[in-house]
């Protein structure tokens, strides 16, 4: 079958809404909010796209995207540098590399698996964070941004949910 | 369960999972690989950095400005409750204020011919840019903003950012329309600050806490609940006697310091230039120097 180019253009487009939308949602993440005392535990949002993504359309968030991302989120918001680039590679492999447990599962397990992996996603960056400082970081706000990105995922699946139904049907 | 019939897709898969693998191990190399770039802190990290921020921040201070408005919108109702309180302390407050301009006058009109009368150089011209903040960043392990002033607003690296109350942090990054301001309560801030009282100096240490510490303090320092912290000008770029904050908490456990700056209002930061310490400089040489350094001409 041959694709014309307006074709082509429309399947490249398909192709990077997941990684693009988790781009928009890095800086979204950044936005001040003004709201007392919520920025240090504002939820990870690129941790919440990249597992959902990494779950239901592995084959639109490859690990190179999941690289490019968290090297985005890294330079544009200060953390150390390369952190979040390798928790969210790990959060990647680790999901596929258990995507027969995921298959298919209700909203619920799904959930309860991201509360898992977010539980190691945060302590290993926590982890990494202070040894990078060299010393010992507090741990309450990535205790505090864990409970966060854990609540923020079902609306954020949802958003998902509505993005991969109308512009990923293929 | 049951798996759709793709007979060419099974008979790649192997190959294709050994390719994935192989490239995910390079992708985490690179990851570590970067850590350890990012740990040297090059020029090479702060450049891309700050490349990336330039490109982003149109973004972000469109997209902060409608959340700012909203914020402002709720304040306000929030604020409009309370008006006549508000009111009526703020009148008391100003008449208390008036005094002070008084006394203010009156003592920098003493200083003045005091400093005369002992051929005293003149403080350095101080110059600010305001810059809106326009992004939050960092999440859990950084304490910093993005503000939408850089070198094209003539900031430079290492100069003090204040909020109305006092010193919110210093100028660790800056692009040409960004900057990157670390505030004093991230984990790498180190400002020399004084006693206001005592004048005894120390080093303002943040921990990514709200309360950084106070430490270097000298051993017979007399330290009290409810001192006033200034920057002691030491070390470079910063003035002397900024407010930082005061002393809340001093003890057996260190000193702990709460900023003046309140971090939950901070819509805009002042940028202080303040021009080169110990060096005269009248503002015509300053501004010439400027545009020497910007177009790369011998000075």
């Amino acid at each position: 079958m041959k694709l014309t180019v307006w074709q082509r253009l429309d399947l490249i487009a398909r192709q990077i809404t997941p990684t693009l939308l988790t781009l928009a949602l890095v800086m979204v993440g950044m936005v001040p909010l003004h709201l007392p005392d919520l920025a240090p535990v504002v939820p990870w949002l690129a941790l919440i796209a990249v597992y959902y993504w990494s779950v239901h359309r592995p084959d639109l968030m490859p690990a190179a995207a999941v690289f490019a991302v968290g090297l985005f989120h890294d330079l544009a918001a200060g953390t150390a540098l390369g952190v979040g680039v390798l928790v969210l590679l790990l959060v990647h492999v680790a999901v596929v590399s258990q995507r027969r447990f995921f298959m298919s599962r209700s909203f619920m397990v799904i959930w309860f698996g991201f509360a898992v992996i977010a539980l190691g996603a945060c302590t290993l960056s926590w982890l990494l964070n202070a040894l990078l400082a060299g010393t010992l970081v507090d741990a309450r706000p990535a205790a505090f941004q864990f409970m966060t990105t854990v609540a923020a995922y079902p609306p954020l699946a949802w958003l998902f949910v509505q993005v991969q139904r109308s512009m990923l049907r293929t | 369960m049951k798996r759709p019939m793709r007979p060419l897709e099974d008979l790649t898969t192997p190959v294709r999972a050994w390719l994935h693998r192989f490239a995910f191990l390079l992708l985490v190399g690179g990851a570590f690989a970067l850590m350890l770039v990012g740990k040297a802190d090059g020029i090479l990290v702060e450049r891309a950095r700050t490349t990336v921020v330039d490109a982003v921040a149109p973004i972000l201070d469109a997209a902060s400005r409608p959340v700012a408005t909203v914020a402002d919108v709720l304040r306000e109702g929030r604020e409009l409750a309370v008006l006549r309180a508000q009111n009526a302390a703020l009148r008391k407050e100003n008449a208390r204020l008036k005094h002070w301009q008084l006394v203010a006058r009156r003592l920098e009109a003493e200083n003045a011919a005091l400093a005369q009368l002992l051929d005293m150089a003149p403080e350095p011209q101080t110059d600010y840019v305001t810059g809106r903040v326009i992004a939050d960043s960092g999440g859990a392990f950084v304490r910093s903003v993005l503000i939408n002033a850089g070198t094209n607003h003539g900031i430079a690296k290492g100069q003090a950012a204040l909020t109305g109350e006092g010193l919110a942090g210093r100028v660790a990054e800056v692009g040409r329309t960004s900057g990157r301001v670390l505030l004093i309560t991230d984990i790498n801030s180190r400002i020399p600050v004084v006693i206001e009282s005592t004048r005894q100096r120390g080093i303002l240490a943040g921990d990514n806490s709200d309360r950084p510490k106070l430490v270097y303090l000298p051993e017979e320092a007399e330290v009290a609940v409810g001192q006033r912290i200034v920057t002691s000008g030491h070390g470079g770029v910063f003035p002397p006697g900024l407010p930082v904050g005061e002393i809340v908490k001093a003890g057996e456990h260190g000193v702990r310091v709460r900023p003046f700056a309140d971090w939950n209002r901070m819509e805009y930061l002042r940028v202080v230039d303040y021009g080169m310490p110990g060096i005269l400089m009248t503002r015509e040489d300053d501004y010439s120097a400027r545009i020497a350094a910007a177009t790369g001409a011998p000075r």
